[in-house]
């Protein structure tokens, strides 16, 4: 209890480290009022665009009344639009997720069993067919497949719309685009935590108990193989709102990260500020999340987190 | 009458054996077989043993029994239980005796489990494959089998919460929850030090004895054999080079193998030296050490030890894992500092820094264990052992690799393996390339950690040998690290018995082994496997130039 309590703690402060971050590195890099007003801006408007967002004061008095807006959960105004950030955010929230959910789960179902009945073969011909192909899945870079893809469904056959959401047909080009890079890393990253399992000796033990193969892959070599995997799956799924900046943008797909680049190059502090937050906590979240599930799965690490809160009991009194 | 016919006729049945293996062969190229035409039987209740170095093939004989043979690996021969016969090329049909008539435990106890498996679990799932009751009483009357003390407490337990000695009980446990006829015990104690040895191996004789199992045990050490086998093979290079009862194997060896092994027993012939009237070179005084682990215990490593180390003195130092000899050997080479109390090198406390420290990490040399770990894989072994010069910069540089070669010659080392690389040598050549490595500096300590125990016996035998004829030529003092008893005995002057960090009784080897003080050292004597040595013992060591101590 005491472990998971300093260890929130722990990330309310790397949120706190990246929100600052975020704040300094966007304010020191332009001045939004010349790139929303356009250089050519008269100086009145200008002054008076300033006034209207508090540009006048202080770095540090920016960066206070910021910090309080995020703990009050007011996360500022667009420049672009007046409307609140978060609005604009959230209206483009679930068109990522609904993209990114489906993708991770697609990418598990093909990418663990293809590495489990890799590992299997470990050293054939298929196990090396497998390899070769999940290195290129995840080696070739996201845009280069994604207009190859739209070069041959789209302009080649005519069969799918290149861009937005019309129909479930436009999630198909850039599901293959993520899946076939997720679901190599997956696939890989299985093969050799199966492989390692494989070799231990608690397998013969079990073997020679009487237990046969499919026995022992359940009981023992599985459980065992996807505690490491679950680190893996905690990073895609940390990564679920900033991870399809890319895909999106070439498949002009309504979510975040087509809006994070818009909002970047028009420097719209509020939006940028919130997306990167939210891409930062939910990793945060994700990371929490698995770390505590460590804890449950894994009686190892449970008994070494017992031990060092008690050496810090000890140490306190 | 018939009373008397009946009981020849279960004399006959016990008589004939329940479980024959014939013309058993191994290979993985399909060309060259690794274990050649293997036969033997086993009674009922019988305790037989295979000895052999290790890569002799007893363990991929036993594999191929129980259908566990690596994928690459083919067998042939065929198997016979209690009238049944199995053909060992099919490896897969052997599934069909798994468990139920034929079982198996494993050298490393510690990871013979599911880490993430409570002990019951692992109980109720062998019970229950092998379609026996797999209620919680079920599996604390299997663990009372297995010779767990108190076993109730450690049903909700995890295999890391367990000892060694525990934990290759649970494995026994669950070898025996299919009721099997058979138990093969792969080096079963190897990795456990010799009071827990005689403890699991008593208990898997008193199983034989009550259930009418029997069993195969394995293992690299002939004093376990001899003591707990009625029956043993000796296995050389893949093939059994003599077979029968222990007695008129082990006393009428006919083989050379055998008799190079058991020759290798007789290690305590060069015991008692008595050079410890040298001055003290190496002094520990009341050195504490303690450690953190990263759970946050804190582990007393050494408590208060103070012992000195003479010129020319081989001292022993001896403990099961844990009980603070390494840290004791990385003292002296400043790999661990004291946390509390001192150590002096020749009256000047050890310190290596600064020029006078370089020159001491000369004087002072450490050989591992693991020697194809501590030579560099890349560099032929002519350079190895010219290295040491180079970096301490003696002597002309144009000498450097006469120097070497004259010692690698000294040691046995032929000129044809100078330029072979660490891997492509056995343990031994590489254990001495290690020690020249040491002893090409001229060092006045050797610290020798562990380093002839992941050597076969007869290997073993012959390094001891080169290093205490070394150890004379060049007077050198020795700490020598060992968990093994026999080792010790045979090497050293004095004697240092560790337990917990601490030392539990120091004295001259004759005197501790004849007459133990305190209570560890006499069961850790006890427990040594008893060889009845034959008659008149062959020994390599009764070389005239190292008996002059005596």
């Amino acid at each position: 209890m005491q472990w998971t309590l300093s260890r929130i703690l722990r990330s309310l402060l790397t949120l706190l480290l990246l929100a600052s971050f975020t704040f300094f590195a966007l304010s020191l890099s332009a001045d939004p009022a010349l790139q929303i007003l356009g250089p050519d801006a008269q100086p009145e408007i200008v002054q008076a665009f300033k006034e209207r967002w508090h540009l006048n004061d202080s770095l540090w008095q920016r960066y206070v009344t910021y910090i309080m807006g995020i703990i009050q959960l007011d996360f500022g105004l667009s420049y672009r639009t007046g409307a609140p950030a978060i609005d604009i955010v959230m209206t483009r929230l679930p068109a990522t997720l609904a993209l990114m959910i489906p993708t991770g789960i697609a990418s598990l179902l093909i990418g663990i069993p293809v590495g489990i009945y890799a590992a299997l073969r470990q050293g054939t011909r298929t196990d090396r067919l497998i390899m070769t192909a999940s290195v290129v899945g995840f080696a070739v870079p996201n845009f280069l497949v994604g207009i190859l893809l739209m070069y041959l469904f789209s302009v080649w056959l005519g069969w799918l719309t290149p861009s937005g959401i019309i129909s479930w047909m436009s999630w198909i080009m850039p599901m293959i685009t993520m899946v076939s890079a997720e679901a190599g890393i997956f696939a890989r990253f299985t093969r050799s935590a199966m492989v390692e399992i494989l070799s231990h000796p608690m397998l013969d033990t079990s073997l020679a108990g009487g237990l046969n193969e499919h026995q022992g892959l359940r009981h023992h070599v599985l459980p065992n193989a996807l505690i490491p995997l679950l680190t893996l799956v905690g990073l895609f799924a940390g990564n679920l709102i900033g991870g399809a900046v890319i895909t999106e943008n070439i498949f002009a797909w309504p979510g975040l990260g087509r809006l994070l680049v818009e909002s970047v190059a028009a420097r719209d502090f509020a939006v940028v500020q919130i997306i990167v937050l939210l891409i930062g906590a939910s990793m945060i979240l994700i990371n929490l999340l698995v770390d505590l599930s460590y804890g449950f799965i894994d009686p190892r690490i449970r008994d070494t987190r017992r031990i060092s809160i008690k050496r810090n009991k000890v140490a306190t009194a | 009458m018939t009373q008397q016919i009946i009981s020849n006729i279960s004399d006959l049945e016990m008589a004939k054996p329940r479980f024959a293996v014939s013309d058993l062969c191994i290979s993985f190229d399909g060309k060259t077989n690794i274990v050649d035409q293997v036969n033997f039987s086993l009674n009922k209740g019988e305790i037989f043993g295979i000895v052999g170095e290790s890569g002799s093939g007893k363990s991929l004989t036993c594999r191929a029994i129980m259908g566990l043979l690596p994928n690459k690996a083919t067998a042939s021969g065929s198997l016979h239980i209690d009238g049944q016969d199995y053909e060992l090329s099919n490896q897969a049909q052997l599934h069909k005796i798994r468990g139920s008539i034929c079982s198996m435990i494993f050298q490393d106890p510690m990871s013979a489990l599911n880490p993430l498996m409570t002990v019951e679990k692992h109980l109720k799932l062998h019970l229950s494959i092998n379609n026996q009751q797999s209620s919680r009483n079920a599996c604390i009357h299997l663990l009372k089998t297995a010779g767990m003390s108190n076993p109730k407490q450690y049903l909700d337990a995890y295999p890391h919460q367990l000892s060694g000695g525990q934990c290759q009980r649970v494995a026994i446990a669950l070898a025996m929850a299919g009721k099997p006829d058979i138990l093969i015990a792969d080096e079963p104690t190897t990795a456990l030090d010799v009071i827990l040895q005689a403890e699991i191996l008593d208990k898997l004789t008193q199983i034989a004895k009550n259930t009418g199992m029997s069993v195969i045990l394995i293992s690299h050490d002939i004093g376990v054999i001899s003591q707990y086998c009625s029956r043993v093979a000796v296995m050389y290079k893949g093939k059994i080079v003599e077979q029968g009862d222990v007695d008129t194997v082990f006393n009428h060896a006919q083989h050379s193998y055998t008799q190079e092994l058991i020759a290798s027993l007789s290690l305590s012939t060069l015991t008692h030296l008595g050079r410890c009237d040298g001055a003290p070179v190496l002094n520990y005084q009341s050195v504490n050490v303690s450690y953190t682990r990263p759970d946050g215990s804190i582990v007393k490593a050494m408590q208060n030890v103070s012992v000195n180390l003479h010129k020319g003195e081989i001292l022993g130092i001896v403990g099961e894992s844990g009980s603070g000899k390494t840290t004791f050997a990385k003292i002296a080479v400043g790999l661990v500092k004291p946390s509390s109390g001192g150590i002096q090198f020749e009256d000047k406390p050890l310190s290596f820094s600064g020029q006078r420290g370089k020159k001491l990490r000369q004087r002072i040399q450490y050989v591992l264990q693991d020697s194809l770990g501590s030579l560099d894989p890349r560099i032929d072994v002519l350079s190895q052992v010219i290295e040491p010069l180079t970096i301490h910069n003696v002597g002309a540089p144009n000498q450097r690799r006469d120097k070497a070669i004259k010692l690698l010659e000294r040691m046995g080392i032929t000129a044809s393996l100078f330029s072979r690389y660490p891997r492509s040598l056995s343990g031994g050549q590489r254990q001495r390339i290690s020690l020249a490595r040491s002893l090409i500096l001229q060092p006045e300590i050797l610290i020798c950690d562990e380093s002839v125990s992941a050597l076969d016996v007869a290997v073993q035998a012959q390094t001891l040998n080169l290093l205490v004829e070394l150890q004379r030529e060049l007077n050198l003092s020795i700490l020598f690290i060992s968990h093994d008893l026999s080792v010790i005995r045979h090497i050293s002057d004095r004697v240092v018995v560790m337990r917990f960090g601490e030392i539990v009784e120091l004295a001259d080897t004759h005197s501790l082994f004849n007459t133990p003080k305190h209570e560890y050292t006499k069961s850790l004597i006890a427990s040594l496997p008893e060889f009845n040595r034959p008659t008149e013992p062959t020994t390599p060591f009764d070389t005239p130039d190292l008996m002059v101590g005596e």
